[in-house]
């Protein structure tokens, strides 16, 4: 430490110089993350039944294929499978994470073996418990309760795992709310229900809409529980589409890849204008 | 761990916001929550673990109580060694992902607020896109047709024949940093946002260079989510499956593709029930090593309940 301190000492970095040398390493981190994904759509675009490069030209048969009047059956299934499973486990972990968050934020329990910190780190294990061992544990349970491959179980399980992100998103905003705004209205004669409905839940609303877009996304996206509580008929698009490159080079792959690029950066964009929202 | 760290500094601010309400129906609200996680989760890695002591597993009339999958394990050398593979490719993963991520947050930090946002929003979005997609664009860069071959080989000429680049524990390592990197840079992004800035002014006003101001006083002051990222991202890429299985070939596989094998393709769930086991104790033990040997208690403060 001493010689590094004196090291330290004697270099003097102006300002200019290591801001800017900070600024390319950040511009290059950004190459390195976006490169790859500029390729996928770039090669979508290729009229070759290989995608690499160079490209002989530019074609958008790929996404004539993915598209209808000739889509792909499967594709368009996968498709909706997890539009639906996305949908109904935001919907499930939205309504069980709120209420988590209320009972966690807003009561003391009073039980000694279960205090809030307990509480906390139950709420987070979904997420910090290795993906690969919750994937084949449940399905394990699924399979001994005959559930195996269900379309319900897959969105239970899909509850499972975005209930982290709304317990947290809501328990945040309730943590900022200012009470004495609930206090004010009963004061000037609202009931306790009239206060939630009108107080309460229109401050607390973007916290949970944030919350189950991020489950939205989060299921929509994910993998590698999904790809173990799955079977045929149940599979979704990121399954479909992990097999889809598994069995050989479809091109595509590449226009399927740019759609969901397309829509999830939409939906990013929207959850982070929700979001400041929320944090504003 | 930051969020965690988050959970008590808005549970000692709460503590003053206002009052917590007495009664049961708290307890009432959790319970749905708290029940999913219990059955489905605690259940689900109970079975996981019953079965890793039963032959055969699943459970039937002939199942009898038996250490052999665990012996199995640690006598054949192939599992122990692809769980040291896995164990470096995290580590590599790791410390990439902070050599890259560090300096790329703290950039963050200091730079114009005209900019800001949208750097910050470049940092997120890849968090948002689809990892399978995200993998195989790997394929198409390392791949012996890929970019990179391109350009080496038809563009510039540098080589005449193309690279192995893919199959690799590096292109392991690659598609690992890539997928992660988000979750290092945030929390160091949050913990260098709550520096003291005063203390670094002063420090310069004493005479220190911003080299020395960095390293006595920023650097100590971001620990915490540095330790929450190396955490999070050695955590998620020690048990990867995807990336390993579309950019590690038939050679590289790492223990999650193991742990997968055994329950979808071979069906030992015994097997794959011990070496889930051995894996999940195994994180565990880093972890806690980890918080002590790096003393993440000292460094948010004292935790608690609130």
């Amino acid at each position: 430490m001493g010689l590094i301190r004196t090291l330290s000492s004697n270099i003097d970095l102006s300002d200019g110089f290591s801001t800017r040398l900070l600024k390319v390493h950040t511009l290059l981190l950004f190459t390195f993350l976006y490169v790859p994904i500029g390729v996928v759509v770039l090669l979508s675009f290729t009229p070759d039944q290989v995608p690499t490069f160079p490209m002989p030209g530019i074609s958008l048969q790929w996404y004539a294929e993915i598209l209808p009047p000739n889509y792909n059956e499967e594709l368009i299934s996968a498709l909706f499978t997890s539009l639906k499973i996305a949908t109904l486990s935001s919907i499930g972990a939205g309504v069980i994470g709120t209420l988590a968050a209320f009972g966690m934020v807003r009561h003391d329990l009073h039980i000694r073996w279960l205090s809030t910190d307990k509480l906390n780190t139950a709420f987070l294990l979904p997420l910090v418990v290795p993906w690969i061992v919750t994937g084949i544990a449940v399905a394990t349970l699924y399979s001994l309760l005959g559930i195996y491959g269900t379309f319900w179980s897959v969105v239970l399980g899909h509850i499972l795992i975005t209930i982290p992100f709304v317990v947290t998103i809501v328990s945040s905003q309730l943590y900022g709310f200012d009470r004495s705004l609930e206090e004010a209205a009963q004061n000037l004669g609202a009931s306790e229900i009239r206060t939630f409905y009108e107080v309460t839940f229109p401050i607390v609303v973007p916290g949970i809409l944030g919350g189950m877009l991020f489950a939205f996304t989060i299921s929509f996206d994910n993998f590698t529980q999904t790809f173990f509580w799955t079977s045929f008929g149940t599979d979704t698009l990121p399954v479909f589409i992990y097999s889809m490159i598994r069995t050989g080079i479809d091109p595509s792959v590449n226009a399927i890849g740019t759609v969901i690029v397309g829509f999830s950066l939409t939906v990013a964009v929207i959850g982070e204008k929700l979001s400041q929202r929320v944090l504003d | 761990m930051s969020i965690k760290n988050k959970f008590d500094e808005l549970n000692r601010t709460a503590s003053v916001y206002f009052k917590r309400e007495e009664g049961r129906l708290g307890l009432l609200e959790i319970l749905p929550g708290i029940t999913l996680i219990t059955i489905l989760l605690g259940g689900s890695l109970g079975i996981v673990l019953l079965y890793s002591f039963l032959d055969p597993a699943p459970v039937s009339a002939e199942s009898t109580f038996t250490l052999q999958h665990y012996r199995e394990f640690f006598e054949t050398g192939f599992y122990l060694s692809v769980l040291l593979d896995s164990f470096i490719i995290a580590v590599i993963t790791t410390a990439a992902a902070l050599a890259l991520g560090y300096p790329a947050a703290y950039y963050l930090t200091i730079m114009d607020s005209k900019w800001k946002s949208l750097y910050l929003l470049l940092m997120i979005l890849p968090f948002w896109i689809n990892v399978v997609v995200r993998t195989y664009a790997w394929r198409l860069i390392l791949g012996s047709n890929g970019l990179i071959n391109y350009l080496l080989v038809d563009i510039t000429g540098v080589i005449n024949s193309p690279l192995d680049l893919l199959y690799s524990k590096s292109a392991i390592a690659i598609g690992l940093v890539h997928v992660f990197l988000p979750f290092m840079v945030i929390p160091i992004y949050i913990s260098l946002n709550n520096v003291d800035r005063s203390g670094i002014e002063a420090a310069k006003n004493l005479g220190a260079n911003k080299l020395v101001a960095f390293s006595e006083i920023t650097f100590p002051q971001s620990l915490p989510g540095v330790a929450a990222g190396v955490l999070l991202v050695f955590v998620m890429s020690f048990g990867a499956f995807v990336t390993p299985s579309l950019l590690g070939g038939q050679q590289n596989i790492m223990i999650g593709n193991i742990i997968g094998q055994m329950f979808n393709e071979l069906q030992s769930w015994g097997l794959g029930g011990a070496i889930s086991v051995i894996f999940i104790a195994l994180v565990v033990t880093i972890v806690y090593l980890f918080n002590r040997q790096i003393g993440l208690d000292e460094l948010y403060g004292s935790g608690g309940d609130a």
